[in-house]
């Protein structure tokens, strides 16, 4: 009977435990997993990953100078970028893939705002949002056939015209690029 | 085995001498490992070279490895305040806890450098350590990866860790310091900046 007291409290307090760290890893609801990309043999890979600490770090930098821009940082939790050179060994597979991410963020309740196809080069940007009025993350997908892939997750509150300055602030020319092409 | 008795001298287990010795002993090994110190990367710098070199089936010749630690800097930044600087020195010393570079050359014949090997095998490692990287470049025969602490990041402590891979030739770097004399100093620019600008206004 003494051991009554001690199982059951370990009984009730382990699935609450594991209950709480299995959350505690789900993404956020704005935050895409896009995979791992490998590198395409000779051509280009870059990825950009600015976590939140970097992101605060930024916003403190930059308040005094740019307040309106530091707000706008404040509502960020992650900016991810991967851009991908395509070349005939990797072209139908980041096509496969970019179809594939297409599907899951419609499947997820993701808003299409922009579709741009033209000649080989297609841009997609999606919007997920809460109740109509707060973004909770931005993921622009392009793929130009004969140069690169790019895959932009955004998380946090922000507008698709933004981008251009946050691509500036971080120095992530891809993002400057997409951004400046949205605005128009 | 009998009382002691209290009217005999207490003797030591170690004569003064024996102190002395080990006193020089430890200090010796103590600036041993002071100075060799100045030779050895960081935990996160070996991390990053190892896992670059474990990648790549060669030869690695070491051209050099330099770590100044927070004493060193600390000593530097003391003895800055001995003269008369311009605030811009000035910030740079106070800014500066921690510097180190490493660079290594892989030797002829070597096999085929796999980037992607290098960038999650570094992944792996640091994020052990709670270290993410946040830009990782691979393009042609170059590979450039930075990395920054998971948490903790503030502009009053700030670290990084690089690694360069360009050809055969290998850097891994890092740096950790306090950004708010800097930031001061920017700021300082910026307020005066702003006033002439106000000033011309008028």
């Amino acid at each position: 009977m003494k051991y009554f007291m001690p199982c059951a409290l370990g009984t009730a307090i382990l699935p609450l435990a594991v209950a709480v760290n299995v959350c505690g890893e789900a993404l956020p609801p704005g935050q895409v997993d896009f995979g791992t990309f490998s590198s395409p043999s000779g051509g280009e890979f870059v990825e950009v990953n600015v976590t939140s600490s970097l992101i605060s770090l930024a916003t403190k930098l930059i308040e005094k100078e740019q307040p309106d821009v530091a707000q706008v940082l404040r509502g960020l939790q992650l900016v991810h970028v991967n851009v991908i050179g395509v070349n005939e060994g990797n072209r139908s597979e980041l096509e496969t893939r970019v179809q594939g991410i297409r599907k899951d963020l419609e499947a997820k309740g993701w808003e299409r705002i922009v579709k741009v196809q033209e000649k080989a080069q297609e841009v997609g940007v999606y919007l997920k949002t809460q109740n109509k009025d707060t973004v909770q993350g931005l993921v622009v997908v392009v793929i130009d056939g004969g140069k690169e892939a790019v895959f932009v997750n955004v998380v946090g509150d922000i507008k698709p015209e933004q981008l251009a300055m946050l691509g500036e602030k971080f120095h992530i020319d891809p993002l400057k690029k997409i951004g400046q092409e949205i605005e128009k | 085995m009998g009382p002691t008795n209290p009217s005999e001298p207490t003797v030591f287990p170690f004569r003064v001498r024996d102190m002395v010795l080990g006193g020089v002993l430890v200090g010796f090994v103590l600036a041993v490992v002071g100075v060799t110190g100045y030779f050895r990367l960081s935990s996160e710098g070996t991390i990053l070279r190892e896992s670059a070199m474990s990648c790549v089936s060669g030869t690695w010749d070491k051209k050099i490895a330099l770590h100044v630690g927070m004493l060193t800097t600390g000593l530097v930044r003391a003895g800055s305040h001995l003269f008369r600087l311009a605030p811009e020195p000035r910030a740079a010393f106070d800014t500066l806890r921690g510097a180190e570079v490493g660079l290594y050359k892989l030797q002829e014949g070597a096999g085929w450098v796999d980037h992607q090997a290098i960038l999650a095998r570094a992944d792996r490692a640091m994020s052990a350590r709670r270290w993410d990287r946040a830009v990782g470049v691979s393009r042609e025969n170059e590979l450039v990866a930075v990395y920054f602490p998971r948490r903790g990041l503030s502009t009053e402590r700030m670290k990084c860790c690089v690694l360069v891979l360009q050809g055969r030739d290998l850097i891994v770097a890092g740096a950790s310091g306090n950004l708010e004399p800097l930031l001061a100093i920017a700021t300082k620019h910026l307020d005066l900046k702003d006033a002439t600008q106000h000033f011309a206004l008028r």
